[in-house]
């Protein structure tokens, strides 16, 4: 840290607050952060909405059975939504970061890091609304044989929600049990790997909304026939398991910067 | 340029949260768009069940709003009812 470059000054500057003020700060930043994650449930069950207008025009009698499908998948797809906001108001009301022991500037971080991890949320909502949106399609179409058809909807919801888990437990790690805080060598290496380990989740978008398509699909297609529900249930699965092997990677990869983080050893 | 204090750095930063909460702001408006226009679209082909359209319509858009409004409220909260300058003490 001899030489002086923007960084440096800045991070010299960082420093020179108290540490509270530090952390209070990036929290309120964290919380702004993890707010973003709204977007996906506007756009879901807005789709959704939209859907549930056109059933009723489509099969007027009908259209309190439909809007009912309706606000069940778009009450899932608010799940998201909620689980950011609870992140925010952790981190305005009952912040777990002032009270730990380490590294101010490392701690400050955990808290931005742990926000931008939640922006997976925006997948979820929008896959979960879609989904909502067949759903109540597939039960203005067929009113008497919607059971199937909004069971592959919930089913499917269920499976686009894992990337949303995953980044909550990460921020939840971020903020509670970064192990990063204390005990090592290099601040800079470690503050980045902190905020590396929050910016890998936003992956969780992709899954999100890919496994909602397949849910909406499967949803689509069992609305149609559900006497081929179980083989629609397998393929869907099977390819959902797939459009989920970027979210993994990028769980790994936050996993790794803050529980073996290899970069130490190099230096 | 005056020395910044602490409580200062906490203020500047929740005016950065305040705003980046507002970026949820996008979807409601996508989703919503969206809804309105197949309202319009099913009025256009069934104009006589307007009434009941317009109100699926807005139950689902509503629902929609949900996450614009916490948005806003986080902003608010950072904005007019701080709690993390309280903390500082």
């Amino acid at each position: 840290m001899e030489n002086t470059n923007f960084i440096v000054i800045f991070l010299n500057w960082l420093l020179s607050f108290d540490k509270k003020a530090l952390i209070l700060g990036a929290s309120a930043i964290g919380a702004g952060f993890a707010m973003i994650a709204g977007i996906g449930p506007g756009i879901g069950q807005g789709y959704a909405a939209g859907k549930g207008a056109e059933a009723t025009s489509t099969n007027p009698k009908g259209s309190k059975h439909s809007t009912m499908i309706m606000l069940l998948g778009a009450g899932i797809a608010e799940t998201s939504g909620i689980l950011s906001l609870v992140i925010a108001l952790i981190l305005l009301f009952g912040n777990p970061l002032i009270k730990q022991d380490g590294d101010g500037l490392i701690i400050a971080v955990s808290a931005i890091a742990a926000g931008i991890a939640m922006i997976a949320g925006i997948g979820p909502g929008i896959g979960q609304g879609y989904a909502a949106g067949k759903g109540c399609e597939a039960a203005s179409m067929n009113p008497d044989g919607s059971r199937p058809s909004t069971l592959v909807m919930l089913l499917g919801s269920a499976v686009a929600q894992t990337s949303g888990i995953f980044s909550l437990v990460i921020a939840l790690i971020l903020m509670y049990a970064n192990p990063l805080v204390t005990g090592h060598q290099s601040t800079i290496i470690v503050a980045a790997s902190t905020l590396g380990a929050g910016i890998a989740m936003i992956a969780g978008i992709g899954p999100g909304i890919g496994q909602g398509y397949a849910a909406g699909k499967g949803t689509e297609a069992t609305g149609k026939r559900p006497k081929y529900q179980s083989n629609v249930i397998k393929t869907m699965i099977l390819g959902q398991a797939v459009a989920q092997t970027t979210g993994i990677y990028a769980l790994v990869i936050s996993l790794v910067l803050m529980f073996a983080n290899p970069l130490m050893k190099l230096l | 340029m005056e020395p910044i204090t602490g409580k200062a750095l906490v203020l500047a930063c929740s005016a950065i949260g305040a705003g980046l909460a507002m970026i949820a702001g996008i979807g409601p408006g996508i989703g919503q768009g969206y809804a309105a226009g197949k309202g319009a679209e099913g009025v256009g082909r069934q104009p006589e069940a307007q009434g009941d359209i317009i109100r699926t319509m807005l139950l689902g858009a509503a629902v929609a709003e949900t996450t614009g409004i916490y948005g806003l409220i986080i902003a608010l909260v950072l904005l007019f009812a701080n709690p993390l300058v309280k903390l500082l003490q």
